[in-house]
C-alpha cells in the first residue's frame, strides 16, 4: 500500500491553527478561573483607558476590561459558531441523507428546496427571523444554522448516490443486512471524512455570521459581550480610541483563519490525490 | 436553448415560491402570530378585530392563497416606521444599492478575471502567490472590521475619501462628490466576492489550460497571449459565470453589512433598520423584494452562458 505524500508544511500550519483553537476552547471553558477580571463591570472613572494595570489591554468606552470582554466575546462566538453547525449539519445530513436515499420524487423535492435556499440572501431571512422571533442567542443558532445546510445537503445526497452502486454496499444487501444497518456500518464510514471537511469550514462562516449580526445589533445583545458588538462600539468612538477596533477584528480573523487551516488540512488528508 | 432558458425560469419560480412560503410561515409561527403585522402593542379585542378583517379567522391554507395572491400582486403591506407603503419606501432606497452593488460586482469581475488567468497561467509565480495570500485572509476577514479599518485609514487618520454616507449633506451632489462616496464602500464589498471568483477563475483556468484545442491552439503556432486570452479565457468564464450567480446572495448580504458601517442609503440598511425597529411588515417586504431582485438577476446571468458558450446555445 502506498502512502500519499504528507504535506509537511500545511500540516505544520494545521497544528498551528489546531493549537490556537484549542487555546480559544480552553479559554472559553476555564477562562474565569485564569482570568477573573469583570467583562461587564462599568467604571467610567477609568474609561477608555490605554494597556495598564490592572487592565493589559486598556478599558473601553465605559471602562469595561477590554481583554475580559475578548474573552468572554470568544466564548459567545465559539458556542454560537459550534452550536449552529451542529445545527446546520444536523440539517444538511438528514436533508442529503432523505434526497439520496429516498426516490425520486422526495430528492427532486428537497433538492428543488435546497437549490431555493441557496438562491436567496441568508442575512436577509435572518434579520426577518430574529426580528419576529426576537434576538436570543437559540434563535440565533436557529437562524444561522437554518440557512447554511444546503451545501453539506448537497454532499451528502451526491456521495450516497455515488455510495450507493458500490459492490460493497450490493454484496452488504445480499447477504441480507437491514437497510438502516447498510446506512450506519457501510455509507456513513465513507461520508465521514467529506462531511467533516466541510463542516470545519461551516464553523468559519458561522463565526462570521455571528459576528457580523451582533455587529449591527440583531445578535448577542449588550452588555453581553461578543466580538461583533465590540466592534460596532468601537466603531463610535474609533476617532478617540481605534485600539478598541483593532482586538475584536484580529481575534475574528484568527478564529476564522484557524478553523479554514483546519478544513484544507482535513481536505488534504481525506483526499490525498488533489 | 428554449430548453434551457425554460429550466432555468422555472427554478426562479421555485425560489419566490419557497420565500414566500417561509416567510408565510415564519409570521404564522412568531409569537403574537400574524396580528403583529398591524401593530404589536394591541388588545386582544383590537387584535381579533385586526383578524377577521385581515381574514386571519380563515383556514390556513386560505390564508396561504390569500398572501400569495397579495405578494404577486406587489402588494407589500406599510411600514410601522415610516408609515409609508413599503413599496415607496424600497423604491427610494433601491437606485443605491444597485449602485453600490453593482460597482462592486463589476470590480470584482475585472480584478478575479485577469488575475485569475495570470495566476493559472504562471503557476506558483509571484502573482499567483501574492493573490493566494490575498484570497486567504479575504476569505477569512470580515466585512464590516475591513469596512472600520478602510474608515479609520482613509478617513480619520489620512482624511481622503469621506467615512459615510451617499453625497456630502448640503452641497450640490456633484459626479466627483457622488464618487468619492462611493470608492470605500464599494471597494470593501467587492473584496469577498473578488477573492471567491478568483478562486473559481483560477481553477477554471487551470482545466482549461489542459484541454487538448490548447495544445491545438499552440501547436498552430498562436501566440501565448492569443492562447491565454482567447482560447484560455473563453472557456474558462462558464464556471466563473456558474460562482457569480452563487455569490450573489451573499454580495447583496455583504451589501447590507457594509451600507451599515458607510451610513449608505440603501435597501439592506433600510432592512436592518427596520428588523431593529421591529418594522415587521417592512422587513418582510425588504427580504421577499430582496430575493425577488437576485433572482432576476440571477436568470441574466444565465443570458450570460448563452452568449459565452455556444454549446449551450445549440443545445436543443
Amino acid at each position: 500500500m502506498r502512502y500519499a505524500p504528507v504535506n509537511h508544511r500545511l500540516q505544520r500550519r494545521a497544528f498551528l491553527a489546531a493549537g490556537f483553537v484549542a487555546l480559544l476552547a480552553v479559554i472559553a471553558v476555564v477562562g474565569p478561573l485564569l482570568y477573573s477580571t469583570d467583562p461587564n463591570a462599568l467604571d467610567l472613572a477609568r474609561a477608555a483607558q490605554p494597556p495598564g494595570e490592572g487592565h493589559p489591554l486598556g478599558t473601553d468606552e465605559s471602562g469595561r476590561d477590554v481583554l475580559g470582554r475578548l474573552l468572554a466575546g470568544g466564548r459567545v462566538s465559539l458556542a454560537v459558531g459550534f452550536a449552529a453547525v451542529a445545527c446546520s449539519g444536523l440539517l444538511g445530513l438528514s436533508l442529503g441523507a432523505l434526497a439520496g436515499l429516498g426516490g425520486r420524487r422526495v430528492d427532486s423535492f428537497v433538492m428543488r428546496l435546497t437549490d431555493a435556499m441557496m438562491s436567496v440572501p441568508a442575512l436577509f431571512l435572518i434579520i426577518t427571523t430574529l426580528a419576529l422571533f426576537g434576538t436570543t442567542v437559540t434563535g440565533l443558532v436557529v437562524a444561522i444554522g437554518a440557512t447554511s445546510w444546503m451545501g453539506l445537503a448537497r454532499l451528502v445526497r451526491a456521495e450516497l448516490l455515488a455510495i450507493r452502486e458500490q459492490d460493497y454496499v450490493e454484496a452488504a444487501r445480499a447477504l441480507g443486512t437491514q437497510p438502516l444497518r447498510v446506512l450506519t456500518r457501510h455509507a456513513f464510514p465513507h461520508l465521514l471524512p467529506s462531511v467533516l471537511v466541510n463542516v470545519t469550514f461551516g464553523v468559519g462562516t458561522a463565526i462570521l455570521m455571528e459576528s457580523a449580526l451582533s455587529f449591527i445589533g440583531l445578535g448577542i445583545q449588550p452588555p453581553a459581550a461578543s466580538w461583533g458588538n465590540m466592534l460596532s462600539n468601537a466603531l463610535t468612538y474609533l476617532h478617540a480610541s481605534p485600539a478598541l477596533a483593532i482586538y475584536p477584528g484580529v481575534m475574528i480573523l484568527m478564529t476564522v483563519i484557524s478553523v479554514n487551516v483546519l478544513g484544507d488540512a482535513l481536505r488534504d488528508a481525506a483526499e490525498p490525490s488533489r | 436553448m428554449t430548453a434551457f432558458l425554460l429550466r432555468r425560469a422555472a427554478h426562479a419560480l421555485t425560489v419566490v415560491f419557497v420565500v414566500c412560503t417561509v416567510t408565510f410561515l415564519l409570521v404564522h409561527l412568531a409569537p403574537g402570530g400574524p396580528a403583529v403585522l398591524a401593530d404589536p402593542k394591541l388588545t386582544q379585542e383590537e387584535q381579533a378585530a385586526i383578524e377577521e378583517r385581515l381574514g386571519l379567522d380563515q383556514p390556513i391554507p386560505v390564508q396561504y392563497g390569500i398572501w400569495i395572491s397579495r405578494v404577486a400582486r406587489g402588494e407589500l403591506g406599510e411600514s410601522f416606521l415610516y408609515q409609508v407603503p413599503n413599496r415607496r419606501a424600497i423604491a427610494e432606497r433601491l437606485p443605491n444599492t444597485v449602485l453600490l452593488a453593482g460597482s462592486a460586482l463589476l470590480l470584482s469581475v475585472l480584478l478575479a478575471v485577469p488575475l485569475g488567468l495570470v495566476s493559472a497561467i504562471h503557476r506558483g509565480g509571484v502573482v499567483d502567490r501574492v493573490v493566494s495570500g490575498v484570497v486567504f485572509l479575504a476569505m477569512a476577514v470580515p466585512t464590516f472590521w475591513l469596512a472600520i479599518l478602510a474608515i479609520f485609514t482613509f478617513a480619520v487618520a489620512f482624511p481622503v475619501f469621506p467615512a459615510g454616507g451617499a453625497t456630502t449633506a448640503g452641497a450640490s451632489g456633484s459626479l466627483v462628490d457622488r464618487l468619492s462616496h462611493l470608492v470605500m464602500p464599494a471597494v470593501v464589498l467587492a473584496a469577498v466576492t473578488t477573492a471567491e471568483l478568483l478562486r473559481y477563475m483560477r481553477s477554471s483556468a487551470q482545466t482549461a489550460l489542459a484541454q487538448p484545442f490548447i495544445r491545438v491552439a499552440r501547436a498552430k503556432g498562436l501566440r501565448e497571449r492569443t492562447v491565454a486570452w482567447r482560447h484560455v479565457l473563453r472557456n474558462a468564464l462558464v464556471p466563473v459565470v456558474t460562482a457569480l450567480g452563487i455569490q450573489l446572495p451573499r454580495l447583496v448580504g455583504g451589501a447590507a453589512i457594509t451600507e451599515t458601517v458607510f451610513a449608505w442609503p440603501g435597501l439592506g440598511r433600510l432592512g436592518i433598520q427596520a428588523a431593529l425597529g421591529r418594522d415587521y411588515p417592512l422587513v418582510m417586504a425588504i427580504t421577499l423584494f430582496v430575493s425577488a431582485a437576485v433572482v432576476v438577476v440571477n436568470l441574466l446571468i444565465d443570458v450570460l452562458y448563452l452568449w459565452i458558450d455556444p454549446r449551450i446555445r445549440l443545445e436543443a
